[in-house]
């Protein structure tokens, strides 16, 4: 496998021509990733919260769902990417805990940041290919350049296809 | 790590109060599972988001957590992680069977998990409570098993949009025959700290 980058919490990652971007074991964090085929441009953001708060720097803006699609957005179109041609998939947002009668209500921060990132790719006028948020389980989710795989690993499924970026 | 905004004695002061509470709560679990365990001196300092995977040792292995919310004068998270394999032992130790596999944990199992996460988090905060006059309970405990990475990134994104501090607290803790270890991890809240530093008659606090 060649060039695997791994996309850590709050990081923007953006690749050219060919290798993979992975986002590791995302609990209520949800990944981005985007592609552009004709630049063959990907790139792949690590969202942790829904939006900024007040007294936040503003020096990470992949740590929130409202901030992370524009500056992903704007990096991809710095390496030759056009916002018009982006397609995208999104992967995260679960909730791993649960209490003894069952979920765990007060721990929503999974379901928040998806329905953030929803909110973000529709103000951008994105195409979202295939979208696998919520459930209760960690994924780690892999984004190759070369094939345009989305390829989405849980403890309990294993590897599985979530999408393919490239085809039409 | 980076330096840390709180003064060097107030850094002290919480290193010490984590260690006779975690020494408290592997009391509690030794009463549990008739073993021994050892626990670390804690470290406490702010952890930078790009430092949690390595924290975990352990990332996309499964990890089995118990997340328990502190109420009362203090209010917080305390986490306790530890690798499937320890959780395995416990199990054993505690119920006399254990799940075969992640996917495979079942209520007994569960509810086994959670009532030594209130026992050893009991045990940890009557230390506190004990030390400082202050009052602090636990509150129903909630379970993860899943990637240790994927779980520690969840408390640290509640623990955030809680507006917790970004002070955590780690000890580890091991049986002597190393087949059971983990890690506890403890957010405060800000205020929560004032009020223990004031408890202690400590005017030095970020």
């Amino acid at each position: 496998m060649t060039g695997s980058t791994l996309v850590g919490m709050a990081e923007i990652k953006v690749i050219q021509e060919t290798g993979s971007l992975v986002c590791l074991g995302l609990g209520s964090c949800v990944g981005i990733c985007a592609l552009d085929p004709v630049a063959k441009v990907g790139g792949m953001v690590h969202v942790m919260l829904p939006e900024a708060f007040n007294g936040e720097p503003g020096d990470k803006p992949g740590k929130f769902a409202d901030t992370a699609l524009p500056a992903l957005i704007a990096q991809m179109e710095a390496a030759g990417a056009r916002k018009s041609r982006l397609v995208l998939a999104v992967s995260g947002g679960a909730q791993v805990f649960k209490s003894s009668t069952g979920a765990a209500p007060k721990l929503d921060v999974g379901e928040r940041n998806g329905a953030a990132v929803r909110a973000a790719i529709k103000k951008q006028g994105l195409r979202c290919k295939a979208e696998d948020l919520g459930g209760n389980q960690g994924r780690t989710v892999t984004f190759k350049l070369d094939t345009g795989d989305i390829i989405v690993k849980t403890l309990s499924v294993g590897e599985k296809n979530l999408t393919n970026l490239r085809a039409a | 790590m980076g330096a840390s905004s709180f003064g060097e004695m107030a850094m002290s002061v919480i290193r010490e109060i984590s260690n006779i509470g975690v020494g408290h709560a592997a009391t509690a679990l030794s009463g549990m599972t008739g073993q021994t365990f050892h626990v670390t001196v804690p470290s406490a300092d702010e952890v930078e988001l790009t430092d949690v995977p390595a924290l975990v040792g352990f990332p996309e292995e499964v990890a089995v957590c118990i997340l328990m919310p502190v109420e009362g004068d203090l209010t917080g998270q305390m986490g306790w992680l530890m690798p499937w394999t320890s959780a395995v032992a416990l199990w054993n130790l505690v119920i006399g069977t254990a799940p075969e596999d992640p996917s495979s944990v079942d209520e007994l199992a569960s509810s086994a998990m959670l009532e030594l996460g209130n026992i050893v988090d009991s045990g940890f905060l009557n230390a506190i409570s004990d030390m400082t006059g202050l009052k602090v309970h636990a509150s129903p405990p909630f379970l993860s098993i899943d990637m240790g990475v994927a779980v520690l990134y969840q408390i640290f994104a509640e623990a955030q949009l809680a507006g917790l501090s970004a002070l955590s607290v780690r000890t580890s803790i091991q049986n002597e025959t190393g087949d059971i270890e983990g890690f506890f991890i403890y957010f405060p809240t800000d205020g929560s700290l004032q009020t223990l530093f004031a408890s202690l008659g400590i005017q030095e606090a970020a």
